[in-house]
């Protein structure tokens, strides 16, 4: 029996340190396969915070259009003004090469040699100052060009601003149309839905207006009390209504956020017929 | 990352109830223990078929058994369970040669009895440590459901006191307490395993034993037979 106890002793240091390995590699696994489940807990944050940006971002969304519009027009106002200047330094020097022709020629009348070389002379000075028209001409007809290119630049700016300006202009509009046209499909459904859960007391007579603002909140709930602005003369259809408006929550809202916002305090009118 | 998280395992553990740790305690040690006599039984299981095999192919190879004999009671050290067997089936031959009882059936039945007492000592060998790895793969999940369940009801009785009931006051209290069927589940399945296995390996290694007892008293009885009539 001694002989069999010594040779498991051999084997059962390794044993030991093999069953160490296994326990600290199924610890290992455990604390990795844990801290995997730790990375989704940001994600829900990250969810949360996308929920509120919206609001602001489509407030911004709405307004844009308008301050965008002013700016390329705010670009070519000083065009104009620095395009004028040319304009009026075209006409000076015009005005100054015609009183030096006359000049010349009245200076020489002594001699026929001295008036050939005076009027070689002057021919070259003729010469020379023809050139320098020329040069000043070309100038002048470069400057009046460039000035029609800028003017040319500056007109197709503005009417690529005022296109531009016009576009915006329809976009908002039909975004408001469109806006306004939600607004009023979501009214009408809301105006419905309490008419469908009002039960109006016999004895009301017809054509009774009730006018209300109601505050409600972004799960369609109402905030109470609502409050009568316009009252119908009929106590007893003003309650009904109100007590219509509180059974019909919730209230039908657009899902756009942008729109909702739009009927955190609704304005309704409430028509009574028979 | 580690101190903020709330399901880490280290804090798991600790924040668990006094009983639960212990459940948890006991469960690792006793993994540690299952673990420890799984590999000591698969080295020696496997050293034990190695020489088993290797005697074999001796004994069926060599002439002179007597050799064999002397190298077998040499080298107890080394000697593997089937050597020893032999040794001690040879031995009880040579005593009854050296007395000179004559009767065949009376040596034979001897040589088989020896032999039969050393089988029985080396199967308990092979077979120890084994009924541990049975209990711990029947009886470990239960522990680790008992430590789960208290600690499911521990997390309930903690709701209790709360007003308003979240999955944020019982979730820390239920994962805490799955720990425990997990490490139990993690301790049981091991041994469950290895219990079969090597149950199943020293059932072929003793009817290996059995079969060769068999043959070799045969043997002896054959040789026995010469060495009466010389004389």
């Amino acid at each position: 029996m001694p002989e069999t106890i010594d040779h498991e002793r051999g084997v059962r240091l390794w044993a030991w340190i093999l069953a160490l390995l296994v326990h600290a590699l199924f610890v290992a696994v455990l604390v990795f396969g844990v801290s995997w489940q730790r990375h989704p807990e940001p994600a829900p944050m990250m969810a949360e915070l996308w929920s509120d940006i919206p609001k602001p971002a489509t407030v911004t969304e709405v307004t844009p259009p308008q301050p965008v519009t002013p700016e390329p027009p705010a670009q070519p106002v000083p065009a104009p003004v620095l395009a004028p200047p040319p304009v009026a330094s075209t006409p000076a020097p015009r005005s100054e090469p015609k009183p030096v022709l006359p000049a010349t020629p009245s200076a020489a009348d002594i001699a026929l040699k001295k008036k050939k070389e005076k009027a070689v002379q002057e021919a070259k000075r003729q010469a020379d100052q023809k050139q320098r028209e020329k040069m000043l001409a070309e100038q002048l007809r470069q400057e009046r060009q460039d000035a029609l290119k800028e003017e040319r630049n500056d007109a197709k700016m503005r009417a690529d601003a005022e296109v531009r300006h016009r576009q915006a202009e329809q976009l908002a509009q039909n975004a408001r149309a469109a806006q306004a046209a939600a607004v009023d499909r979501y009214k009408l459904a809301i105006i419905n839905k309490i008419r469908g859960n009002t039960e109006v007391p016999e004895g009301v007579p017809a054509g009774l207006t009730l006018e209300v603002d109601v505050t409600i909140l972004p799960d369609g709930g109402v905030l109470e009390p609502v409050r009568i602005v316009k009252s119908s003369g009929d106590p007893r259809y003003d309650q009904a209504v109100l007590r219509g408006i509180l059974r019909s929550q919730p209230l039908p809202l657009p899902s756009d956020v942008a729109l909702r916002q739009l009927f955190r305090v609704t304005h309704l009118q409430l028509h009574h017929e028979k | 990352m580690n101190i903020t998280s709330d399901i880490s395992l280290v804090s798991l553990v600790l924040q668990a109830s006094i009983l639960v740790q212990i459940v948890m305690g006991l469960l690792l040690l006793v993994s540690l223990l299952s673990w420890t006599y799984i590999f000591t039984k698969m080295l020696t299981l496997g050293k034990a078929r190695r020489q088993t095999a290797k005697f074999e192919e001796e004994f069926w190879a060599t002439s002179d058994i007597g050799a064999l004999y002397q190298r077998a009671a040499g080298h107890n050290e080394n000697s593997g369970a089937l050597e020893r067997i032999f040794e001690s089936g040879y031995r009880e031959f040579l005593r009854h040669r050296k007395s000179g009882t004559l009767e065949t059936a009376a040596v034979t039945s001897g040589v088989q009895r020896a032999m039969k007492a050393t089988f029985q000592r080396e199967t308990d060998r092979l077979e120890s440590h084994l009924a541990f790895l049975a209990t711990v793969g029947s009886v470990s999940p239960y522990v680790g459901l008992f430590g789960t369940v208290w600690g499911i009801m521990n997390a309930f009785r903690g709701l209790a006191n709360v007003g308003q009931a979240t999955l944020a006051h019982v979730a820390p209290g239920i994962a805490e307490a799955l720990v425990a069927t997990a490490m139990g589940l993690f301790a049981a399945i091991p041994a469950v395993v290895a219990y079969n296995r090597y149950a199943h390996d020293t059932d072929r290694l003793s009817s290996r034993f059995e079969s060769f007892m068999e043959e070799f008293s045969n043997i002896l009885q054959r040789q026995f037979k010469p060495a009466q009539n010389g004389r």
